[in-house]
């Protein structure tokens, strides 16, 4: 009884430091990878502690793997993108202009009923209220609603706005996001050109988006403080 | 980057305790084999087996203790239970004393390969 009393208090230290190693990301939403590796420490944990035949190193062992194993890989995705999209997935466009993508439905096996629900859980009713969702890596959909049903602001009041997406990511870490080109009118080689004109590479570019009038929100990487241009780009 | 760097280290380690874990049963093998050894030279010449038997005993306390924190429970009980039979069966002139202590020896072989790592093993 006290060896089970003792190996469950190892196992609680142990547990604890692999979270507070692993950082305050656990804390919050999972990703999948995140939740695979929570399942299985909690499982190892609940086996190592449960088991007195087996020896404690053996529970041990395998959860200070899975957490320096999840601290590395978040390093690497931390500077490879693709290696991010291929654990964590990427995050889906569900509705654009106002219109639903049945397609991106499909990929995702979402029923209506489940858009409804966590259209619900972000605090809208009705979906024709809705210009653009997307549905994150962490399952959760990220609503942005039309101009007329958006709180009012000191901006909004004087200037009213019309129904736009949200700014498409271009650049980000120096990486020019392809899936970001689609249906806005600009290539590659056009972008190139822009940043060319500003002086950069997009090597330099920390992040870049464009909205939907064109205009560039360019921030470059490193350089204290992060310089910001904005300008209107051709189209 | 800190985080980084005390994963890496404690990859590092885990890598190094299992190498050294390897060595480690390894040269408790050697050990229990010799003991192994002299019973069974004792048993064939007659002479000392209670004693080498009881050597052999006090040997495997300590290579229980030792082994305890990285082999299984249950292998070690089986070759506690054999080595405790030795002195009985000696006693009781069993044919099975030699048979007794092979096995023992073969539980002793059996810890040491678990610990290597092997395609067959890891799948």
């Amino acid at each position: 009884m006290l060896i089970v009393f003792i190996r469950g208090l190892v196992v609680y230290v142990l547990v604890t430091f692999a979270t507070r190693m692993m950082g305050k990301r656990q804390l919050g939403e999972l990703s999948p990878s995140e939740l695979v590796i929570t399942i299985l420490i909690s499982n190892i944990a609940t086996l190592s502690m449960e088991d007195p035949s087996m020896p404690l190193i053996t529970g041990v062992i395998p959860i200070l793997t899975l957490a320096c194993l999840d601290i590395l890989t978040s390093y690497a995705a931390l500077k490879s993108r693709r290696l991010r999209h291929f654990i964590s997935g990427r995050p889906k466009v569900l509705i654009s202009n106002g219109k639903i993508d049945q397609q991106v439905m499909k990929e995702l096996r979402f029923t209506m009923d489940d858009v409804c629900a966590s259209l619900r859980n972000s605090g809208v009713f009705d979906i024709s209220q809705v210009q653009y969702a997307v549905v994150e890596t962490t399952g959760t959909i990220s609503v942005l609603l039309k101009a007329d049903y958006m709180p009012l602001t000191q901006k909004t009041a004087a200037s009213p706005e019309t129904d736009k997406n949200p700014p498409q990511a271009l650049i980000s870490d120096g990486d020019i996001i392809g899936s970001g080109m689609d249906g806005i009118g600009l290539d590659e080689k056009e972008l190139r050109k822009e940043l060319k004109r500003r002086h950069l590479e997009p090597e330099e570019v920390l992040l870049c988006c464009i909205d939907s009038k064109g205009a560039l929100t360019v921030i470059k990487k490193e350089g204290p403080p992060a310089k910001i241009l904005k300008q209107g780009a051709k189209k | 980057m800190k985080r980084i760097i005390i994963s890496i280290a404690i990859i590092a380690v885990i890598i190094a305790m299992g190498c050294s874990a390897v060595m480690y049963i390894g040269a408790h093998n050697s050990r229990l084999y010799g003991h192994i050894d002299r019973v069974l030279s004792a048993y064939s010449s007659n002479k000392n087996v209670a004693d080498e038997i009881e050597s052999l005993k006090k040997y495997f306390a300590r290579y229980e203790k030792d082994l305890g924190a990285v082999v299984n429970e249950d292998i070690l009980n089986d070759m506690s239970a054999s080595i405790s039979k030795l002195l009985s069966m000696y006693l009781s002139q069993s044919d099975e004393f030699s048979a007794e202590c092979e096995a023992i020896r073969s539980c002793a072989d059996r810890i040491q390969k678990s610990e290597i790592p092997a395609w067959h093993r890891i799948l």
